[in-house]
């Protein structure tokens, strides 16, 4: 009778630990890869595939692998040690993998010590790899800045801030992209059923912001990725929707992937439902006044957002503008560009929160537009409504 | 009360239970191709929309058809002719289920006064629609025609790179004022006197290209054989095998069809009519194909090889009088996947004789060719 027990028992041991196991469901976690294949990554990310070259990149996918096989969720389990769930006989069709798209350095030289600060941008991609098709693209951004002087061997410092944006900064824990992945990972939506895509499909500088690019040695084209991928990122960030890469330049309605072994693969991307087109407007600065040891500036961003329904036309479309006050030494020779940047970080983040709580105190600021308010307003939650809920399947 | 004994042991409980487990562990395997299609229709209506849809539930019904008839057309639009002509011959069904072939609908729509517009973003089930297709295609009534098919499996071997080929001129020509006029004036000769030469002098050159040659190993593949030999026989096509022809009709030489495709992409005029005239009056259609194995690779998710593989064909029909060409692929690349790449190879070459021998078929339906 007793070995009757424990036979039933473990029936149902069994049966509950299949049925446990059944409910999470299964993705499989590629690792590394770079945007625009082999050749296109060693051109526009030299440091990052520099110190990702041969074996080291595999020992960077293990540190990867150790922070995303700690993610514990109740829906699914992410396979990372090759268990089987990637094998197109096994039939899991799901993946993941992190894409990184972009490195850009910024020296920055003044009076009181110069600066390097690296900015690397990245995408948690979802796939399916049997039909080798994107499902989903969160951005992921990661900056981390360090000083040097004239004996500073500027390699390695290039190399020394990859491996602490990309892979781990005691000095600044969490904020490096694979720990972000990790935290992201823990809460992305992870679903087939993604149907409906946004995506950033233009970027224009016009002539007067194009002047400061020049005076500050910026190439235009890099800017309007660092800009898409800064409005991607923040787009995706506040409102948690994927946001289709940034493609200017690529072939349409295709990504090409590196991966660990050397290989390039090609994905196809879903066409874009709906599209942000983004215009540079100018970047100024003024200044406000002065004592005999400090200077009093203003430093100015303007931009033009719109959103538009790829079939059906534009949404809403306005300019907008922020600046930030800054108060300087007058010994002090400090580079405009940095604070340009972040003046145009803030713009963006704070734009994104007006998105679903409009503010009219924020909009009297901001906002360089002759439209009335409560149009704003409505096609904000236009916005909202129609772009941002939908996506998310509401 | 007393348990009824199936007469297993514990091992084979545990074996059961293991099965079950495992069972449930299973996956649905996911096998579709992923193809989206847009559209949009605006419509003109007879009153105002109210809260942005139009007031008859009709009107919009009606707009909602029309956008995913425009959205299966746009994307038949973009295949071939042989697969737009099938797709309207199969129209009527297609309309009756459009739900079918146009899956995960993402629809919106806004109106300003009357007008509307309906906009419609969707997956197309393309299997779903390729099996509609071989459905519809022309009814064969008896037994198609004889055909034979030569189907060449070939693996770049090297490739021969030529440098260019530099002339260098450096010329001195007297040239009279005559000469000079006739040039700019064409037909009218009729130039005064010869009194003044001109001395032109020219420095210069050219630079020829040469075509890089590449050879190829030709190999024999069963799998492909079988494979050209299925669907041909699967829309009703009497095929004959390619070797079985060679030997019964001295000049449809396989032998020449490898050594030239070795070397080049075509056949020589010669080999071409001498296989035209061995099988004339027996055989009335031929297929003449080259699969190229191109890159290998490895998936860098399940570490599966990869190999892809380059089709084109030709088909000639015989009129009486001559081998007229009746259809042609353009080069189409296939993926295949194995274990190794023995079998990543098979695959791909298989596949890309099927995609090959289907648009034939579309092609020979679509000219009502039987």
């Amino acid at each position: 009778m007793a070995h009757n027990y424990s036979l039933a028992a473990a029936f149902l041991v069994c049966f509950f630990a299949a049925t446990a196991l059944q409910a999470k469901q299964n993705v499989q976690f590629a690792g590394i890869a770079f945007v625009g294949g082999l050749k296109d990554a060693e051109v526009t990310m030299p440091y990052v595939t520099k110190v990702l070259s041969d074996s080291k990149i595999r020992i960077a996918n293990t540190e990867l692998m150790k922070i995303v096989s700690k993610v514990d969720r109740e829906d699914l389990v992410f396979l990372t040690g090759g268990e089987g769930g990637g094998s197109i006989n096994s039939g899991s069709a799901l993946a993941t993998a992190v894409a990184i798209s972009a490195e850009s350095f910024r020296d920055n030289r003044t009076s009181f010590g110069n600066t390097l600060k690296l900015s690397l941008r990245a995408q948690i991609l979802t796939f399916d790899f049997t039909n080798k098709r994107v499902i989903s693209s969160f951005p992921v951004y990661s900056a981390s800045v360090k000083s040097y002087n004239e004996t500073t061997d500027m390699e390695a410092l290039r190399e020394e801030l990859v491996v602490k944006t990309l892979i781990n900064n005691d000095e600044d824990p969490g904020k490096s992209i694979f720990d972000k992945v990790g935290k992201k990972l823990e809460t992305l939506k992870f679903k087939e059923g993604w149907k409906v895509y946004v995506q950033v499909r233009d970027v224009t500088v016009n002539p007067p912001a194009e002047e400061i690019l020049k005076a500050n040695n910026i190439p235009v084209d890099a800017y309007k990725s660092w800009l898409a991928a800064a409005f991607s990122s923040g787009l995706s960030d506040f409102h948690d929707i994927p946001v289709l890469p940034y493609t200017k330049g690529q072939a349409l309605g295709a990504m090409r992937l590196r991966f660990d072994e050397g290989n390039d693969v090609s994905f196809s991307l879903p066409p874009a439902d709906f599209a942000v087109d983004l215009v540079a407007r100018g970047f100024g600065t003024k200044e406000l006044g002065s004592t005999s040891a400090t200077t009093t500036k203003t430093h100015g961003v303007g931009m033009e957002v719109g959103f538009s329904d790829v079939a059906l036309g534009s949404l809403f479309s306005e300019n907008m503008q922020m600046g930030r006050v800054v108060q300087y030494s007058k010994d002090a020779q400090v580079g405009e560009w940095p604070i340009y940047e972040e003046v145009q970080l803030v713009l963006i983040t704070e734009f994104m929160g007006q998105l679903v709580k409009p503010d009219k105190k924020w909009m009297d600021r901001h906002l360089k537009t002759k439209s009335k308010y409560k149009e704003i307003v409505k096609q904000m939650k236009t916005i909202d409504k129609n772009i941002i809920q939908i996506i998310k399947g509401k | 009360m007393k348990m009824i004994d199936f007469g297993i042991g514990k091992s084979s409980v545990i074996g059961f239970f293991w099965v079950l487990v495992t069972g449930l562990l299973q996956t649905p395997l996911v096998h579709a191709d992923t193809e989206w299609t847009q559209a949009t229709v605006t419509k003109e209506l007879s009153r105002k929309c109210n809260k942005g849809k139009p007031r008859s539930a009709a009107d919009y019904q009606s707009a909602l058809t029309e956008v995913k008839v425009a959205a299966i057309r746009t994307w038949g639009s973009q295949q071939s002719v042989a697969t737009t002509n099938l797709l309207s011959s199969a129209e009527s069904e297609i309309l009756a289920e459009l739900d079918t072939y146009l899956l995960n609908p993402f629809i919106r729509s806004d109106c300003d006064g009357k007008t509307f517009r309906l906009a419609l973003k969707a997956e197309v089930n393309v299997a779903a629609l390729n099996q509609l297709m071989a459905r519809n295609a022309p009814a064969v009534e008896g037994p198609r025609s004889r055909m034979t098919a030569v189907f060449v499996a070939r693996k770049q071997m090297s490739v021969k790179i030529y440098d260019d080929k530099v002339t260098k001129i450096n010329q001195q020509t007297n040239i009279s004022e005559a000469e000079q006029s006739a040039d700019v004036s064409g037909e009218s000769m009729s130039a005064v006197g010869t009194s003044t030469t001109t001395e032109k002098s020219v420095t210069g050159g050219s630079v020829e290209k040469k075509a890089n040659k590449v050879l190829y190993s030709v190999f024999n593949s069963g799998a492909l054989d079988a494979a050209v030999t299925e669907n041909f026989s699967s829309y009703g096509f009497r095929v004959v095998d390619a070797s079985q022809v060679a030997g019964r009709f001295p000049g449809f030489d396989l032998n020449a069809f490898a050594d030239e495709f070795g070397v080049g992409d075509d056949l020589s005029p010669e080999t071409k009519n001498a296989a035209f005239d061995a099988i004339s009056g027996k055989i009335p259609l031929l297929v003449v194909a080259t699969v190229d194995v191109l890159s290998s690779d490895i998936d860098p998710v399940n570490g599966n090889n990869i190999v892809y593989a380059s089709v084109k064909a030709w088909v000639y029909r015989d009129d009486g009088l001559f081998f007229e060409s009746v259809a042609a692929v353009a080069p189409i690349q296939m993926r295949g996947a194995g274990l190794n790449e023995t079998a990543a190879e098979t695959d791909a070459l298989v596949k890309a004789a099927e995609a090959a021998s289907k648009e034939i078929v579309d092609q020979l339906n679509s000219a009502g060719i039987r």
